[in-house]
């Protein structure tokens, strides 16, 4: 009876959060369409979340070539350029550039966001904010809607080129491999639905992202303690809801 | 309705909310005269808070009316809701100034935001605000965190006034003051109502506050509205419990419920 009882409390708990997650996402979509916007605010958001995350997702992309290099190689033993280079942009492009440029951000920005949002709830700036005629979800969650959405293309395509250089430096200095060849060899296996498969998880990993960070700010309570929990809770699920969409995005691109 | 009188600018018909297990508000009637200055008093956790979240609209209730201007509020959503916002200003507890923006775009917000002011206007008319609550105009540049708990309260109450509203909330307006910040904010309080001839909300605990800044007291005990008169008539309120409150007595009706 009691394990009966608790499993139906888990469960009408979990219902209850999807809910509410659902009519969040609801509104905050909502009000990125609806007047007034603030673009001031995107465009702060867009320096933080692309410019700031520009070193961390640079080197993350960098060693990842580097290491795809290094090991294909070890790998495959001599099988010659054409294949590190094609395990290296399509690896990168396909798969590590979104995943882990994902990962890194949703570390970086979704705390961040968490944080700083959470932050407003128990000071009362959130109150605060209806109080002077201003909806939340128009200043504070959909500004970091649009500019996670529009930024984490950008961000992958950087990691994109940063990490195939990251293979390109290894395969030319250790393995003295001819610099024009690998890079014909790239651009060959260069495949347009893997680079653009890239970039549409991009633009869904910006949004699970963002979505994360304010949403367990939002309704984070019980002050510094509730906001580590939100902060917590936003990078866990990001993380977890990004791996999961990663899958089904990759299975709906290329399972036939 | 036509049976509400004009002059009540704020009134609240049986107000009802609960949280789980626990009723909070058990039927809150209460009615401010238009440029009636009001104190709700009461022990901490009567909810006084609630009652001012569930007026402004920040809390629902779950069963009940609000009415601003004798028009029914209390199930607005969107920009009919922000239509109402706009009547009000609001002093919060721990100022809830916004820790991103620096002190002049604090009390400049609303009219930016939802006046849809010029930059340059509207920070003139927010150093404007400052200097009427007492603050240096240098300080306009700084941020809420660089501010002593007392600037950031004038800071908050510039805010509030900053766009003219009809009516005033103040939430416990001299919690974690020392007393003489505590009475010069009353003071600011009770000049800038009176210069914007508003209607003034605050809930407070600290009596002293409730006599200088009020025209009427209301005292909330166990959900209800049990007393609720002019100023000067609370120490011959005839009640038990609010001379037990005023007088501040550990022994009474009111039960605080500590351990033996």
């Amino acid at each position: 009876m009691g394990l009966l009882r608790s499993l139906g409390r888990s469960l009408i708990n979990l219902f209850a959060v999807t809910g509410r997650i659902g009519v969040f996402t609801g509104n905050g979509v909502f009000h990125c369409f609806s007047p007034p916007f603030f673009p001031r605010l995107v465009g702060q958001q867009m320096i933080e979340i692309g410019f700031y995350s520009l070193p961390v997702v640079g080197l993350t992309a960098i060693f990842t070539g580097m290491v795809l290099a290094l090991q294909s190689f070890s790998g495959f033993g001599f099988a010659g350029e054409a294949t590190i280079a094609n395990v290296v942009v399509w690896g990168i492009t396909r798969e590590l550039g979104p995943v882990l440029a994902g990962l890194m951000v949703a570390g970086r920005i979704g705390a961040a966001m968490a944080a700083e949002i959470g932050t407003m709830r128990v000071t009362e700036q959130i109150d605060a904010l209806t109080t002077l005629s201003t909806n939340p979800y128009k200043y504070l969650v959909a500004p970091r809607l649009i500019a996670a959405v529009a930024m984490l293309p950008l961000l992958v395509l950087v990691a994109d080129i940063i990490g195939v250089m990251g293979g390109f430096i290894v395969s030319i200095y250790d393995f003295g491999f001819n610099p024009l060849t690998y890079l014909r060899s790239t651009w060959d296996n260069l495949e347009f639905v893997g680079f653009i498969s890239g970039i549409v998880k991009a633009a869904v990993f910006g949004f699970i992202i963002a979505l994360m960070g304010t949403y367990h700010g939002y309704y984070s309570k019980g002050g510094s303690q509730g906001v580590g929990q939100a902060t917590t809770n936003a990078v866990v699920s990001a993380s977890i809801l990004l791996l999961l969409f990663n899958f089904i995005i990759t299975a709906i691109f290329f399972a036939t | 309705m036509t049976s509400t009188p004009p002059h009540a600018k704020i009134e609240t018909r049986d107000l009802q909310k609960s949280f789980g297990g626990k009723h909070v508000l058990r039927g809150v009637n209460l009615t401010i005269k238009q440029g009636e200055s009001l104190a709700v008093i009461g022990a901490s956790g009567t909810g006084k808070s609630v009652l001012i979240k569930n007026i402004i609209g920040l809390m629902h209730p779950d069963s009940g009316s609000v009415l601003i201007d004798g028009e029914d509020v209390t199930a607005l959503t969107g920009s009919d809701r922000e239509q109402v916002t706009r009547k009000f200003g609001m002093l919060f507890q721990g100022a809830a100034l916004f820790d991103s923006l620096p002190v002049w775009e604090n009390v400049a917000f609303g009219l930016i935001q939802v006046q849809r002011m010029a930059r340059g206007d509207a920070r003139e008319q927010a150093v404007a605000a400052m200097v009427q609550v007492g603050l240096e105009p240098d300080i306009a540049e700084r941020y809420p965190a660089e501010l002593s708990g007392g600037m950031q309260k004038r800071v908050g109450l510039a805010r509030a006034i900053a766009t003219k509203p009809e009516i005033m909330f103040f939430d416990e307006p001299t919690t974690g003051l020392d007393p003489i910040m505590g009475s010069v904010i009353d003071n600011l309080i009770i000049r800038s109502v009176r210069e914007l001839g508003a209607t003034a909300l605050s809930i407070t605990h600290d009596m002293a506050s409730a006599r200088r800044i009020a025209d009427t007291i209301a005292m909330i005990y166990d959900g209800i509205i049990i007393w609720h008169g002019p100023v000067d008539a609370i120490d011959n309120s005839g009640s038990d419990v609010v001379d037990q409150f005023i007088h501040g007595r550990s022994h009474g009706p009111i039960d605080m419920l500590v351990a033996s």
